[in-house]
């Protein structure tokens, strides 16, 4: 179980611009990813460096607006959350907040979508305005086959769902994919290997099926 | 510029604005903390997201597996059979979509209330009928419900998840295949001990077609809820070419081309290369990004469709109801709002907006009428109570801020990778679909197809950029010659009246993209997300071929200051 921790003390008032000037300008790097959880300038700054791909990643996987939408507050939340248990050495911050994003997405996936009504600090889809639909719905659209694709590793254990998803949908390297689920390269490979196998047998198992999850009964 | 005013955000925004005050918060707790010298206290909201990022690999896994549709199915003159389990309770294997009191009957004996509905094919329940709650499983994990689908029926096991376990523990060593371990584990596993007396399960299911068999398979959503739940009340799913809970039922194209079906293949090519010989001959508008002091200046007109809720309700804050609203609300009155917008963008991405609401057209006369009777409020974005809002010389509202343009800093830096891409019509449209250095020929996949559909949009999009070179623009109009399959409508009008040929698609969702060029210019004359297939047309009100949103390019240049136009 996680012992509850202090957050981090926001840094000093000089090195605070200077992390702040140096996120702006290079982007919020390994050294800076921790403050993001308490300093709202270091935060804006990741967020626009995240942001758009962050949602892409969510529409590879989710195909209803209000649910991207909740689901991407609900990522940002998280990583403010964990920022202070990120640690510089081991996934590179768009990694890191891609882990996050993958378990997030894959638990809201098996829950109801109004379930969470009730739980949200922060509900994405009630800050949605007729004006943003058509260009949300145009990238929601635009990832239709990675969704199916994501739909059909329904079959996979988690464990070797986490890496093909990350390398297959995203287009991680396998390294990265492994920094993200906090595996060794060596180990995320042998998953990606099965999880190839096991996902092509699956699909020519039951190739014009909409969600082939399983062997066929015969 | 002016920082006080508040300029119109967009989701991104406004997103970012309550996680900016979160963080804020957070500094400050941090801070005090620190200033008391003793450990945080921490907001019960804090706890919990961490632990769904730590615990959620064991802890998902177990619902995961529990969610997965087994395929036992071994008994079909039963529409369901109650089973003892190993460890106590029962397992109900579902067979056929059939005798849903029956389930119920079973599922009470075994100690959970429920509703079942199994449903006709195309048609869903309409939501919400119920309050939708969580229950916490006694062996961890938590239950709010899922969509499942599959060949067969379902499986649900009741009182103990001992057998499950057992499964789960053997899969695990490797003593059984994925496939033993599925179809000896129930899809679900419930225990009433997790269940508040007046929480209940609401189960609602429909037959799939599955190998051949028209209803050889099943979709099944399930949900958890709290108090009364209201029968079903059959609506139509949506005719989206989408099964009736969302998951895609042949995995077609992305798009279909959209056009005017007598119009020859040859014909449409030859609109297109007249295109290219007209861009090629043009002069640009804008050969480069702005320098430092300059601007890059864009008059655009931007068409929306907006909902009018006639009696106001529901929307907004209590002080501050929103009569205009989402445009999919079933009891509002949709109508055209056209804004013409100037932007100023400097070479860091910075931006300068002012914006001039035009005369707002509702799609009908009557629903005209009524909006004016009501004294013509104003859409939101321009409403007084929202946003800072003045009036130019003829009365219409303006509105001007400051904003950052979506790219940020990086707003100019695509020009490099625009100007690197090929001027050869074929060479640019591998470039484009990223096939480039390949060894043999590639020709061109139909605009029909996913990587055709994309390479058509992304060439589109190229045009629509202010900065290109006529070579550039020559190229991208070629290469959309060559593609096999382009939908094309001669003699469209955009919003600003100005006429064109259209190329357009269809996505399964009934909405679809369009863009208008003239073919004696070389130019993208405009742009829309347009509502054309049913289901659009359904929801919206709206006639197949009204824009969503439509922006029509009227003027760009670079000029020195924030006056000049």
């Amino acid at each position: 179980m996680e012992t509850e921790r202090t957050l981090p003390r926001p840094p000093s008032e000089l090195s605070r611009r200077l992390s702040v000037v140096a996120a702006r300008e290079r982007g919020v790097g390994p050294e800076q990813l921790r403050w993001i959880g308490t300093d709202a300038d270091i935060f804006e700054a990741f967020y626009r460096e995240q942001v758009e791909d962050l949602q892409r990643f969510v529409a590879r996987r989710v195909g209803d607006r209000e649910r991207a939408a909740d689901l991407t507050a609900e990522i940002f939340l998280a990583a403010i959350d964990s920022a202070h248990r990120y640690r510089p050495g081991r996934a590179a911050p768009k990694t890191w907040l891609y882990g996050i994003a993958r378990v997030l997405v894959a638990n809201d996936r098996r829950r109801s979508g109004r379930e969470r009504a009730g739980e949200e600090r922060l509900r994405g889809s009630a800050l949605l305005d007729p004006e943003d639909a058509a260009r949300i719905d145009a990238r929601i659209d635009a990832a239709a086959q990675s969704r199916r694709l994501y739909e059909a590793m329904d079959c996979l254990p988690d464990a070797e769902r986490a890496v093909l998803e990350l390398v297959a949908i995203d287009e991680l390297t396998v390294a990265e994919a492994a920094a993200a689920v906090g595996v060794r390269s060596g180990t995320a490979r042998v998953r990606l290997h099965r999880a190839r196998r096991k996902l092509r047998a699956e699909l020519e198992a039951a190739t014009h099926q909409p969600t082939p999850r399983k062997e066929d009964r015969s | 510029m002016s920082p006080e005013q508040k300029p119109k955000p967009d989701f991104e925004q406004r997103l970012l604005a309550r996680l900016k005050a979160v963080v804020a918060e957070r500094g400050a707790a941090a801070e005090a903390a620190e200033a008391a010298k003793a450990p945080a206290a921490t907001p019960s909201w804090r706890r919990r997201a961490p632990r769904v990022v730590l615990g959620a690999g064991v802890a998902l896994a177990a619902i995961a597996v529990a969610l997965i549709v087994s395929a036992g199915g071994d008994n079909p003159s039963k529409a369901f059979a109650v089973e003892p389990q190993k460890g106590g309770g029962v397992t109900i294997k579902v067979y056929r979509l059939e005798d849903a009191s029956g389930l119920e009957q079973a599922l009470r004996d075994a100690g959970i209330q429920s509703q079942v509905t199994w449903l006709p094919a195309g048609k869903v329940c309409r939501e919400p009928h119920y309050k939708p709650a969580v229950v916490h499983l006694p062996g961890g994990g938590s239950f709010g419900g899922g969509t499942m689908s599959g060949p067969g029926g379902i499986t649900i096991g009741i009182g103990s998840t001992k057998a499950w376990r057992e499964s789960f523990g053997k899969y695990r060593r490797g003593e059984i295949s994925a496939e033993e371990y599925r179809n000896s584990t129930p899809n679900l596993n419930l225990d009433p001990k997790a269940f508040h007396p007046d929480q209940s399960v609401v189960i609602s299911g429909t037959p799939t077609p599955y190998d051949g068999d028209p209803e050889g398979g099943s979709i099944t959503k399930m949900g958890v809820a709290e108090g009364t739940v209201e029968p079903c009340k059959l609506v139509p799913a949506l005719p989206s070419g989408f099964g009736a809970f969302g998951s895609s039922e042949a995995g077609g194209p992305a798009y279909v081309p959209r056009g005017d079906e007598a119009l020859p293949q040859a014909a449409i090519a030859a609109d297109l290369r007249q295109a290219a010989e007209s861009a090629e001959a043009s002069d640009t508008q804008v050969e480069a990004a702005p320098g430092p002091g300059q601007f890059l200046y864009a008059k655009t007109k931007v068409v929306q469709l907006e909902g009018w809720l006639p009696k106001g309700h529901g929307k907004g804050s209590k002080t501050h109801p929103r009569y205009f609203v989402p445009i999919n609300d079933p009891s509002a009155r949709y109508a055209l709002v056209p804004v013409l917008k100037e932007v100023w963008t400097a070479p860091d991405g910075k931006t300068h907006v002012r914006e001039t609401l035009g005369q707002v057209n509702f799609l009908s006369d009557a629903d005209q009428k009524l909006w004016e009777d009501a004294g013509s409020p104003p859409p939101w974005a321009f409403d007084p109570s929202e946003h800072d809002v003045s009036r130019d010389s003829s009365g219409r509202g303006l509105k001007e801020f400051a904003a950052k343009t979506f790219r940020g800093r990086h707003e100019f830096t695509y020009l490099s990778r625009l100007s690197q891409l090929p001027t050869e019509p074929e060479a640019l449209r591998l470039a484009v679909e990223n096939r480039r250095g390949g060894s043999s020929p590639l020709d061109p996949s139909p605009a029909k197809s996913p990587r055709g559909g994309a390479t058509v949009e992304r060439l589109l999009e190229i045009l629509s950029e202010p900065i290109t070179s006529p070579a550039l623009r020559a190229a991208a109009f070629n290469a959309l010659a060559e593609i096999p399959g382009i939908g094309l409508e001669r003699n469209v009008a955009d919003g600003a009246g100005r006429r064109g040929d259209a190329i357009g698609w269809v996505r399964e969702s009934g909405f679809g993209r369009r863009f208008i060029f003239d073919p004696r210019t070389g130019k993208v004359l405009a742009e829309a997300e347009m509502i054309f297939g049913p289901k659009a047309t359904a929801e919206y009100g709206a006639p197949a071929g009204t824009p969503y949103r439509e922006t029509a390019y009227l003027q760009s240049g670079i000029v020195d200051s924030t006056h000049e136009r």
